[in-house]
């Protein structure tokens, strides 16, 4: 499956939806659950083995359900309904909706802060399952992550991952025009993390890197360097994407680059 | 609204030299040429509400008019203890710009829960030292932007997006706690605030064609409440209704109730909004909006069955007991 | 400069900021004539306009903008090249 090809029609069905934050997770996110990453049951989103994974930077939702949908954990349907009146997928993931989201986010810097409760659950019933939270490297600006790193090193979770999806973009600019020039992997190892960092669009090395050996006793954080709005060249790198839809001329290059056909872009053309 | 907004605000900066834009990553496209124009006026501190207004405490206790502008929902609910100590506790002259009241994104609603601003009203009129203002068409909301520089310490705005109807003249001046009659009548009166008016009037309209004569009011200022001018709204009405896409706990609703009880007055109220519930769904403003049953359809029929037949349905639908 | 002129110049800024040789721009065209004129393509062809002749546009006159001809007199007033 051509998961950005797919993300993008979902998102024109619905109207709007944060593409450019989509493209820049689907590597990350086809590791974790096509990659052998992440247990789970497909058909059994609650299974008691499973390990947690919290989509903290909760935009990133559409990225989500595709790959969801492409590891045989959403049906074709519920995908097809994102973002469409009495769905159960909306813009942002919402526990009660779909059961493959473990808390509600979209409002940052509160995915790491859960994780760090389910983790310390976890160790305490001596369950092996780990827990996974993606976050935005946008999202590091909110203070609440910070306590979140400070809580999970005080307890040595390192049954506990982070994945930073640092793309280098917020919504209004550059993430350094905003809060200048950062080392976020020195802060993460500063509070006491096992830090890591690769290519966040190579599969082979997302995988090398998670499933690869960490420091005991440590939480652990893979920085993973991503490209914003990846895979359309008008969109890569560029600031103003973070929630915009492409207009008549931009649509062109769109379908061009990620092999939309006519056809396929009429059929999803919702009449408002 | 951001456009009304951003324009008013550029007229403030240009006049005062004290005002200025203080953002969290959540500026509009205009927000370029306002920087343009004024650089070192203006500041974003990125993804960091609770930053953003203890900074505008600072700036204002030395003399400078902060205008702090970001998504509702985070602005009252993340940074709501920063409000409270930092700049309604020392009553800083803070000016507080809430964006995306109720459900509406625009004209798309397709973030849910965590982006809707539907108990910031609750929240925030408890706060001692606080003007609130709900802003219900663009000309209002530029007016209260103008008009808070005058108004001596903290004040919250809580704005749409975009895409709001107008029922404003071009020459509008907004008058504090003092609200607006869009619509009279005799028999029954209806109190809505924010953005929601434009289903408001168009159910408060349908009915009006059926023959009953029911009087509409905005109510922007919500805090210093006009306890006043509502009872002489209220005055000789058989039945009065609020509307909101909020909370009927503790929003309008509850601040119209609270002076109808206080008064003595036996006059029903019936408050529309959200009953103890987030509202859900996807789609587009409109269409969430009748997912919650606020839409100018639902409007008519509650506000219908309200005039016509009475119940005095008080049982909370979301209680386990 | 005459107002043939200025709309020669104006005309030019619209093709090169969407992209289409097709657009010629009079009095009464509005964003609703040209489908790609959204609020952040305003923003573009306000700062070309502005580079073009040479001069500033309020922010009220950005967002009050009714049609070309509007920005045409404004320019008129204020170009200084």
């Amino acid at each position: 499956m051509n998961e950005r090809k797919e993300i993008f029609l979902r998102a024109y069905k619905a109207g709007a939806a944060h593409l450019a934050s989509s493209f820049s997770l689907v590597e990350i996110l086809r590791t974790l659950w096509l990659g052998g990453v992440l247990a789970y049951a497909p058909n059994d989103p609650r299974w008691e083995g499973r390990d947690i994974l919290i989509l903290s930077k909760g935009h990133g939702a559409l990225a989500f359900y595709v790959v969801l949908h492409e590891a045989g954990c959403l049906s074709r349907e519920e995908l097809d309904s994102f973002c469409l009146p009495g769905s159960l997928l909306g813009g942002e993931p919402h526990v009660g909706e779909c059961p493959w989201v473990e808390t509600s986010t979209g409002s940052l810097g509160h995915g790491l802060g859960v994780a760090v409760g389910m983790a310390l659950a976890l160790r305490q019933d001596k369950k092996p399952n780990r827990v996974y939270v993606i976050l935005g490297d946008g999202e590091c600006q909110e203070g609440s992550v910070w306590e979140g790193a400070q809580g999970a090193c005080a307890y040595g979770l390192d049954n506990l991952t982070v994945i930073i999806d640092r793309n280098r973009i917020q919504k209004m600019d550059f993430i350094e025009h905003i809060t200048g020039p950062d080392d976020l992997g020195g802060r993460f190892a500063a509070f006491g993390w096992d830090v890591k960092d690769c290519d966040g669009h190579d599969e082979g090395a997302l995988k090398a890197a998670l499933t690869g050996n960490w420091e005991i006793g440590k939480p652990r954080c893979l920085i993973a360097r991503t490209v914003k709005g990846k895979g359309v060249s008008l969109m890569e790198d560029a600031p103003g994407w973070h929630f915009r839809m492409p207009n008549r001329r931009e649509l062109k290059v769109f379908c061009e680059e990620l092999n939309i056909t006519e056809e396929e872009l009429e059929v999803c053309k919702r009449p408002i | 609204m951001q456009t009304a907004y951003i324009t008013a605000l550029y007229d403030l900066m240009a006049r005062d030299e004290r005002v200025c834009s203080l953002l969290s990553d959540s500026g509009t496209d205009y927000d370029r040429l306002l920087a343009r124009d004024f650089p070192e006026r203006c500041y974003n501190f990125g993804i960091a509400e609770a930053l953003q207004v203890s900074a505008a405490s600072g700036m204002a206790a030395m003399g400078k008019i902060p205008f702090v502008y970001t998504t509702g929902a985070f602005l009252a609910y993340r940074a709501y203890e920063f409000i409270r100590d930092d700049v309604c506790l020392p009553r800083r002259n803070v000016k507080l710009v809430g964006i995306g009241m109720g459900t509406g994104m625009g004209q798309w609603s397709t973030l849910g829960p965590s982006h809707h601003t539907t108990e910031d009203i609750a929240a925030l009129r408890a706060l001692p030292n606080l003007t609130l203002l709900s802003a219900s068409t663009p000309r209002q909301l530029a007016a209260m932007v103008s008009l808070a520089v005058r108004i001596p310490g903290p004040v919250y705005i809580r704005m749409g997006m975009a895409g709001e109807s107008e029922f404003y003249p071009e020459n509008y001046v907004f008058r504090p706690e003092v609200p607006e009659l869009i619509l009279p009548g005799e028999d029954y009166v209806v109190f809505s605030t924010g953005t929601i008016l434009e289903e408001v009037y168009e159910a408060v309209q349908t009915i009006r064609g059926q023959g009953l004569s029911v009087a509409l009011w905005d109510v922007p200022t919500l805090k210093p409440f006009p306890g006043g001018e509502i009872l002489s709204a209220l005055d000789g009405k058989i039945r009065a209704f609020t509307v909101e896409e909020h909370s009927v706990t503790g929003g309008l609703g509850s601040a119209v109730a609270e002076v109808l009880v206080a008064s003595g007055v036996r006059i029903p109220l019936k408050c529309f909004g959200l009953r103890n519930t987030f509202a859900e769904g996807y789609g587009t403003t409109k269409e969430v909006r009748q997912l919650n049953g606020l839409d100018s359809r639902c409007l008519t029929t509650k506000l219908f069955a309200g005039i016509k037949l009475p119940n005095l349905d008080l049982e909370d639908p979301t209680s386990q007991f | 400069m005459t107002r043939e002129e200025a709309f020669e110049r104006v005309n030019k800024v619209f093709r090169d900021i969407f992209d289409d040789e097709t657009i010629t721009v009079n009095d009464a065209t509005t964003a609703a004539d040209i489908e790609d004129w959204d609020s952040l393509e305003h923003i573009n062809l306000i700062v070309a306009l502005e580079e073009e002749f040479g001069m500033k546009f309020t922010m009220g006159e950005i967002t009050g903008m009714k049609d070309v001809g509007e920005s045409v007199d404004l320019i008129l007033a204020r170009a200084t090249q």
